[in-house]
């Protein structure tokens, strides 16, 4: 039987130590959607993730509001697209599979959506390279997009092709940025 | 059995058992435990209920125990009992 004590302890966690479910995630394989033609490939990832997600956000605040417990943040994560674009023929075409991805994010009402990744941790291939070349435009022009590139790991050491390739978008990004924010007045140099 | 835990804290005064157990048989809650404390003017109430047969869910009753909360100047909070079980036991 649950005690007061217990109650109390668990209520002040929430209450005064800001104890929280931080993120609640819905895994989505966008393995099935790939399609030959890259607008039908949109169309289906936009399709399957706006069908599957679309009471995530809801359900998210019943479960929250049932336990008494904040729950900040849902999420989507989504097979790393750089394999379900490995047929795109340029950095536009992933940027346009991170357009599709930031619509049905958007629909869905979740925080984020993860999974714009490239795994290069054993060398990277034609359309991983794309897909890091379209990275600063995506972060840029998305508002939901998570994105993310391995270069390494335990088992498989550093690619340094890749990771020099990263890096120097990287700074890309941060001076799109910079001009972006300029632009606009709020300058963050 | 649909277990919740209801906790009731404020500040002590005449009609908070029976305005809490009203609402409660108002949404055919059944009530399963009671206890409670009162320290210095303070009242503390715990109550484990079963809310299986409630004519709502749990987050709909825990915006209802809220309000009337708000209305008798106490903070009432209806918890489903699984997030102190998990807490606390293995």
């Amino acid at each position: 039987m649950i005690t007061f004590s217990e109650v109390y302890e668990t209520n002040q966690m929430i209450q005064q130590e800001n104890l929280d479910v931080r993120t609640i995630t819905m895994g989505i394989s966008l393995l099935d959607c790939i399609d030959s033609s890259l607008q039908k490939t949109c169309d289906n990832i936009y399709d399957k993730i706006t069908r599957l997600a679309r009471d995530l956000v809801r359900v998210g605040e019943e479960i929250s509001k049932d336990y008494g417990i904040p729950i900040v943040n849902k999420r989507v994560s989504v097979t790393p697209i750089s394999l379900v674009g490995a047929a795109c023929k340029s950095p536009e075409d992933f940027y346009r599979i991170a357009a599709a991805l930031d619509r049905a994010a958007k629909e869905i009402g979740v925080n984020f959506l993860g999974g714009y990744t490239a795994l290069v941790q054993k060398s990277m291939t034609a359309a991983d390279r794309m897909l890091i070349e379209s990275i600063p435009a995506v972060l840029r022009d998305t508002e939901r997009v998570c994105s993310s590139v391995c270069v390494g790991s335990t088992k498989t050491g550093m690619d340094m092709d890749a990771r020099r390739v990263s890096r120097s978008h990287g700074r890309r990004f941060r001076y799109k940025c910079r001009r972006k924010w300029s632009r606009s007045g709020q300058d963050r140099a | 059995m649909e277990r919740a835990i209801i906790t009731v804290v404020g500040v002590d005064k005449v009609g908070i058992i029976a305005g809490v157990c009203n609402v409660l048989a108002a949404h055919n809650v059944n009530i399963r435990s009671i206890s409670q404390t009162i320290v210095d003017e303070y009242f503390n109430m715990m109550m484990i209920v079963d809310i299986s047969k409630a004519d709502m869910k749990a987050g709909e009753l825990a915006d209802v125990m809220a309000g009337l909360g708000e209305e008798m100047g106490l903070r009432i909070r209806l918890q489903k009992s699984e997030i102190f079980s998990q807490m606390h036991r293995i």
